[in-house]
């Protein structure tokens, strides 16, 4: 050890009292949207993931109306075409444009999967944080129910009901999606409600005598949006995936409507002579698949401070 | 334990059931009659009707129903006249689950191993690699990857046969391959994310500080605690594969049962299809409660909640 320390000659004296400022605030205070946004930037393959998303939204909804054709008519001139002219992805089988097919099957593809994963999300939210905060008799029965077809796998669950249904109806898909799609937000948000019930700010709210309305509005539900977002955004591929299967299967969307699945299936049994006719809606789910788990991985990162590494 | 088997049990016993009742109630909503013919006559008609028991109650018939499936009666197949679905099962489910397994095996071990290896070189390259082909392979669904593959490696390269199954160990590669890739990857990325959860526990600093070498510490005390909570992924593997054998087995004209079952839904053989579905479901409800009986053998931690 050095034992020679030399001190500065005025280490000993006192400070003056205001030298460190410590009451003055450094910078402006960050909010939760604005912590979230600055360490969802941080991710790159986040933001990218977003921005194709983004961008194939676009696509989705302008792409139709860019080509002077229609998803639904013939052209017997023009069959099994690979893309030239006005035909920017080529033409299919009966002789339909690809690049119409493509975004207007993504169109039916992305709507079911956010509305199927939207509305039961919804419900389950609504019923699990009920029955974590109520209790009782309710949240017994419920949760028993729950349990009980949480057993039952969603992919039987969804094939019985197609089959009964009857397949090929938009609706149908997301009446199937939707009779599974809730058991998974029920038990989630009941647990989380329960969870934050016990915590203090909860009690301290009580406390002051704030209502259970306000309590619910102001303290349990914006504590569950973060997991909730996480989990939608884990969701949404899952369903596309989904759809994409049961179409493949022939129990999906129907023809003439196309989706991403059944323009996959079609195009599979001719992949060999036409693999474009497979390659873009392929393209389409990979890239969409892609960017919706990237950006879960990010928006979880950034809405759960305690998953932050 | 015995207690925690036992809830196990009841609760598995219970979703069979409903999933039975389900099944029976919706085959009754589907519209239509398989004997309305209008060119039979109506006494005809009355005795199919007898012969086959569509004239008693409802809650008659649902005994009746639930009483076959008890004796394994699955029902008898609309489109191959006179064979029993149970028939099916026997013929085509020990091809279906020699694939399932092996692509089980293959999943599980090359997943967990990726992951092993991607956290033991965090943020080097081949973490990067690894990852990316993981995010890869949860994105493209086994009716992209397959098609893709079979063309590649069967057609164009011809490497590898691109039909059936039985003949040689090479007709397994690639359906194994493309069942197994998506479990794979998740399993990959879940088993990355767990053992480097692990390494900050504090059972991990004594193993260290006992003077253990560092593959001791990974191959005793990391690998075993971080495999633990991947076995509940389990479940979702096996759904994952049957779902891929539905695609797969179709893709490879693999005489399966995902194969038949695929076809049973083209072919509107509504018997044959929910037979097939209530057989899959039971198996998955059966794989499910293994699942969970093992997770509380090797944690017991859980028996207890």
């Amino acid at each position: 050890m050095d034992k020679n320390i030399a001190f500065e000659q005025n280490a000993f004296d006192r400070l003056p009292p205001d030298s460190f400022e410590r009451e003055k605030i450094a910078r402006p205070p960050t909010t939760y949207a604005q912590d979230v946004w600055r360490s969802f930037k941080k991710r790159k393959t986040a933001v990218l993931g977003g921005v194709v998303l983004i961008l194939l939204l676009i696509m989705v909804l302008i792409g139709p109306y860019l080509s002077k054709y229609d998803y639904i008519t013939n052209d017997y001139t023009a069959i099994n075409k690979a893309p030239y002219g006005d035909h920017w992805f080529g033409t299919d089988t009966l002789g339909r444009d690809m690049w119409v097919r493509v975004w207007q099957g993504g169109r039916i593809s992305l709507f079911i999967a956010v509305v199927a994963t939207i509305i039961p999300w919804a419900f389950g939210m609504i019923l699990g944080g009920l029955c974590g905060y109520i209790g009782g008799k309710l949240d017994m029965i419920v949760m028993r129910c729950v349990d009980v077809l949480l057993g039952i796998p969603s992919m039987i669950l969804n094939i019985l009901l197609m089959v009964v249904m009857g397949a090929g109806n938009i609706g149908t898909l997301i009446i199937a999606f939707s009779v599974t799609g809730w058991l998974g937000a029920c038990r989630g948000t009941r647990g989380l409600v329960l969870q934050l019930k016990a915590r203090e700010f909860v009690m301290a709210s009580q406390t002051l005598g704030a209502s259970s309305s306000r309590i619910i509005l102001k303290h349990l539900l914006p504590n569950t949006l973060g997991v909730t977002v996480v989990s939608i955004s884990g969701a949404i591929p899952g369903a596309i995936f989904h759809e994409a299967f049961l179409s493949y299967i022939g129990l999906g969307v129907g023809p003439p409507n196309p989706s991403w699945g059944s323009l996959i299936k079609t195009a599979s049994e001719v992949f060999k002579e036409y693999p474009y006719q497979f390659a873009f809606p392929c393209i389409c789910v990979a890239l969409t698949m892609l960017s919706c788990n990237l950006l879960g991985d990010g928006l979880r990162d950034a809405l759960d401070p305690r998953l932050r590494s | 334990m015995l207690r925690y088997i036992g809830k196990r049990l009841v609760l598995s016993l219970i979703t069979l059931l409903v999933l039975a009742t389900l099944t029976f109630f919706l085959v009754k909503l589907i519209p239509g009659n398989p004997f309305l013919d209008e060119t039979l006559p109506p006494e005809v008609q009355e005795r199919q009707a007898e012969y086959y028991g569509l004239n008693k109650p409802i809650y008659e018939q649902y005994f009746v129903y639930m009483g076959n499936l008890l004796k394994g009666d699955l029902g008898t197949s609309l489109k191959y006249q006179g064979r029993l679905v149970v028939d099916f099962i026997k013929e085509f489910f020990p091809n279906s689950s020699k694939l399932g397994l092996t692509s089980m095996i293959f999943s599980w071990a090359t997943g967990l191993l990726a992951g092993i290896i991607c956290s033991q070189f965090k943020d080097k390259p081949i973490d990067y690699i690894l990852v990316f082909i993981a995010v890869l392979g949860i994105a493209l669904p086994s009716m992209v990857v397959g098609p893709v593959v079979r063309y590649t490696f069967g057609v164009k390269l011809g490497w590898l046969p691109v039909s059936g199954l039985g003949d040689t160990w090479k007709q397994f590669v690639m359906p194994v391959f493309c069942m197994g890739i998506g479990s794979l990857s998740g399993l990959t990325r879940g088993m990355r994310a767990t053992m480097l959860g692990v390494t900050t526990e504090d059972y991990i600093k004594t193993a260290r500080s006992k003077g253990l070498s560092p593959f001791q510490v990974v191959w005793r005390h990391e690998i075993r605690n971080a495999i633990i909570p991947m076995i509940t992924g389990l479940g979702s593997t096996i759904a994952g594969i049957f779902t891929g054998s539905f695609v797969i087995e179709k893709l490879f004209v693999i005489p399966g049962l995902g194969k038949h079952f695929t076809n049973s839904v083209t072919a509107l053989d509504y018997p044959l299809i929910m037979g097939l579905t209530l057989f899959y479901g039971a198996i998955l409800i059966l794989g499910n409660l293994l699942v969970d009986i093992l997770y509380g053998v090797v944690d017991p931690r859980i028996r207890v909640s």
